[in-house]
């Protein structure tokens, strides 16, 4: 990750980048528990029985002939809307920002560890805001769109997480940063603002793996 | 002409809304919600006799389980209370008419925005009184929806405002009326306000924002009342300090590194949260009674040109619209976040217009960059695909999985009990929601019976005795806990959940299953037991306390 990463800041339109998404994209399969996308479980299946008994009788009289119509059975136990909604799922389960920055809020699954400062998040949001800005949109499919969409496809079950996202992560920082230093007229309220940011989330690091 | 031509679709757009957003009302969302049975008792209350259900009137917050919440919306309810009788219809139709009504508030953004061409701004109408959010507020029978239309017109006002000076008046006094809607507002929209006047002060014409401002504290003389007492301060204990404590104390820094730091991990926490497209497309809000199965508050596709309205907004960042965007969901999200839910879908509705007019936006994008009649089809489909998920959701999931929640069972209970007028009920809901307010909205009882039940002190220091005790007794009726020592030695029907009387005590205490409510799956929901004093002291040879000595020349007969 750190390697990649590390070129794609360094050299950004070196064919490295390309060899370490695969190795990273192997590495994600390799730890990823993967669920098939149409078969349901025992608790899904009672879910779905239940469900099918909720809808209504729904019928189109035509005067001569009466059309039943089944949306339980169209909608219910159609495989490709299963399999769509777990894709779906999958998808937004990554897209949810509290996943990185904020482990342990309310709403997380107790696997989803900080994978990074909540303190980041400015610099990230900065970071999303200039790739759109000068429509670096090969980098956006390259280290986004693509992972994404491999992670729908994988699922999340990873106790590591998403990490085939790391670089994309490390580019928005990267942006990010160079962004702030734009902003910031006086380079040495900067560089003292980097080196008071750093220490403290090394700080916070020590005393979070100390507490837990 | 044209402009003509398009209010007639703006027109119909509107009415067939109503139509979309009041079918089935009575019946779905099942049963009634609390917070809508005590809105509605009290509308009753005070059309039939000036007084709340505690016998306070007019009061400027009702005292709804000790909330303190504004008071519009019950004003507003007696109107259609007085025409259609208590029932759930008239308690949700306002909600209704406003969501209706809210698509010309959508249409006026759109149109004023400058983002929008005609026909696009025309297509994103249904599809506003169809997004989940939308379609599900404006459906239920309290204050919610009500904050957020007026918060929303406000906003349309104060933003035309910067162009005619009239409205610029209107928005400053609907903005100040808004925080008589509902609890999110009474936050949301002074802050609102007072961002826009910094914002925009030197484009603001300075006489009619002084009028304006003076009608709106006017309108305030109420709330300066309640200032000194606890009505006013109501919602302070929905702030997560206890977390802040506890994550504080993982951090081994001094305590004035460690509380801000752990503030900061909370709020922006809760703040990532609000604008995260997981929980705005995928995850629905964590409290079953304020969401619908399998859908989120914005339908899942929408993501795209939410993400694509995010390009927009940020390419646009300089223009007045977007920074009037972003002045909405800050004003909106920033209250949100200090409390502790994680996700609050109801006090975040505000979010509902900014986001959406983001999404929209996207739209737009899209459009540009594919031929008309490709997108119209693309559009079409889509359309019908959300109606037919916003059906399963909300017309087939919702009524069977989320009955408990929306207290479905009491309808059947208070026919039940007014069957049986010789018997008395005790209701055992187990730390639940307030029964006793459901039976009194299906029950239609007096509200001059309702107010004397209730506890004199209340009346005399109305607005500081916030603390709620849900035990209550009117008619036959005793909502409370059952008290197992002396409840089964008096001739009475104990009701409550599954739970509530197991098999063996059943038997034990000659409990006799007089009827059991379900939901549409088959699941219990409320079960009545009748006691049997007699045989309970017989059995036992009177052994208790509470069981009367049998004259013997009467056993012997």
């Amino acid at each position: 990750m750190a390697i990649t990463s590390l070129v794609i800041l360094i050299k950004p339109g070196s064919k490295l980048i390309i060899l370490g998404l695969f190795i990273l994209l192997f590495l994600q399969t390799q730890t990823t528990s993967t669920k098939n996308l149409v078969l349901l479980d025992n608790d899904e299946q009672r879910v779905q029985s239940e469900r099918i008994r909720s809808y209504p009788l729904i019928y189109i009289d035509l005067g001569i002939k009466v059309i039943w119509l089944k949306p339980e059975i169209w909608i219910e136990q159609n495989s490709f809307i299963i399999a769509l909604s777990r894709l779906e799922e999958n998808l937004y389960s990554n897209l949810d920002i509290n996943k990185y920055f904020f482990g342990g809020f309310p709403r997380n699954k107790p696997e989803d560890f900080e994978k990074f400062p909540f303190a980041y998040l400015p610099v990230f949001i900065s970071g999303i805001f200039i790739l759109v800005k000068k429509k670096l949109f090969k980098e956006l499919v390259y280290f986004l769109v693509m992972p994404l969409l491999f992670l729908a496809y994988l699922g999340s079950d990873n106790k590591l997480g998403p990490f085939i996202l790391f670089p994309f992560f490390t580019l928005t920082f990267f942006k990010g940063v160079t962004f702030l230093e734009t902003l910031l007229k006086n380079k040495r309220l900067f560089y003292a603002i980097m080196v008071v940011s750093v220490m403290l989330t090394l700080i916070l690091q020590i005393n979070y793996s100390a507490a837990n | 002409m044209e402009k003509i031509k398009e209010s007639i679709i703006v027109g119909i757009i509107c009415l067939a809304g109503f139509y979309i957003l009041s079918f089935k009302l009575a019946e779905t969302p099942p049963g009634i919600y609390v917070d809508e049975a005590v809105t509605a008792v009290n509308s009753y209350s005070i059309l039939k006799t000036g007084k709340d259900e505690y016998g306070k009137s007019f009061p400027a917050a009702f005292r709804f389980f000790g909330s303190y919440s504004p008071p519009l919306y019950v004003y507003l309810a007696t109107i259609p209370v007085y025409f259609f009788g208590l029932n759930e219809f008239s308690i949700r139709i306002i909600s209704v008419v406003l969501g209706s009504l809210m698509v010309i508030v959508v249409y006026g953004f759109l149109k004023s925005s400058g983002w929008f061409n005609r026909k696009i701004s025309i297509l994103l109408l249904p599809l506003f009184v169809i997004t989940p959010w939308n379609f599900f507020y404006s459906r239920t029978g309290y204050e919610i929806y009500l904050g957020f239309f007026l918060f929303s017109l406000g906003a349309l006002f104060l933003w035309k405002g910067l162009k005619n000076k009239i409205l610029l008046s209107l928005g400053v006094i609907v903005m100040s009326l808004a925080t008589y809607a509902s609890h999110s507002q009474i936050y949301s929209a002074p802050l609102f306000l007072a961002f826009f006047i910094i914002m925009y002060f030197k484009e603001l014409d300075k006489k009619f924002l002084v009028s304006g401002l003076i009608a709106a504290v006017v309108i305030q003389i109420p709330h300066l009342f309640l200032l000194s007492t606890k009505a006013f301060i109501n919602k302070s204990d929905l702030f997560y300090s206890r977390e802040i404590l506890v994550n504080a104390d993982k951090i081994l820094l001094p305590n004035f590194i460690s509380l801000p730091l752990s503030f900061l991990f909370s709020f922006f926490g809760r703040v990532a949260a609000y604008i995260s497209p997981g929980n705005l497309f995928l995850l629905p809000d964590p409290e079953p009674q304020r969401s619908m199965p399998e859908i989120s508050v914005f339908f899942s596709w929408m993501v795209l040109p939410y993400l694509a309205g995010l390009f927009v907004l940020g390419s646009k960042i300089k223009s007045g619209f977007a920074k009037f965007l972003l002045l909405l969901i800050i004003t909106v999200v920033l209250p949100s976040s200090l409390t502790g839910d994680p996700f609050s879908t109801q006090r975040a509705l505000g979010l509902l217009l900014p986001l959406f007019l983001i999404v929209a936006a996207g739209i737009q994008l899209i459009s540009e960059k594919i031929k008309f009649r490709k997108f119209l089809f693309l559009c079409l489909g889509l359309f019908v695909i959300s109606v037919v998920l916003l059906w399963r959701s909300y017309f087939v999931l919702l009524p069977a999985e989320r009955a408990v929640s929306w207290s479905f069972g009491y309808k059947e209970l208070a026919r039940i009990i007014s069957e049986n007028p010789d018997k008395t009920f005790i209701i055992d809901r187990g730390g639940g929601k307030p029964s006793y307010i459901e039976l009194a909205f299906f029950l239609k009882t007096n509200p001059e019976v309702l107010q004397s039940s209730a506890n004199p002190e209340i009346k005399a220091d109305y607005y500081n005795l916030s603390e709620f005790n849900p035990d209550y007794k009117f008619g036959n009726i005793e909502t409370r806990q059952v008290i197992w020592e002396s409840d089964i030695y008096k001739p009475q029907v104990l009701v409550g959940s599954e739970l509530l009387v197991s098999s063996t005590q059943a038997k034990d205490h000659f409990l006799t299953e007089m009827f059991v409510i379900t939901d549409s799956r088959g699941y219990p929901i409320f079960k009545g037991f009748i006691t049997d004093p007699q045989k309970k002291c017989r059995e036992t040879n009177f052994n208790s306390t509470f069981c009367k000595k049998p004259n013997l020349n009467t056993m012997d007969q």
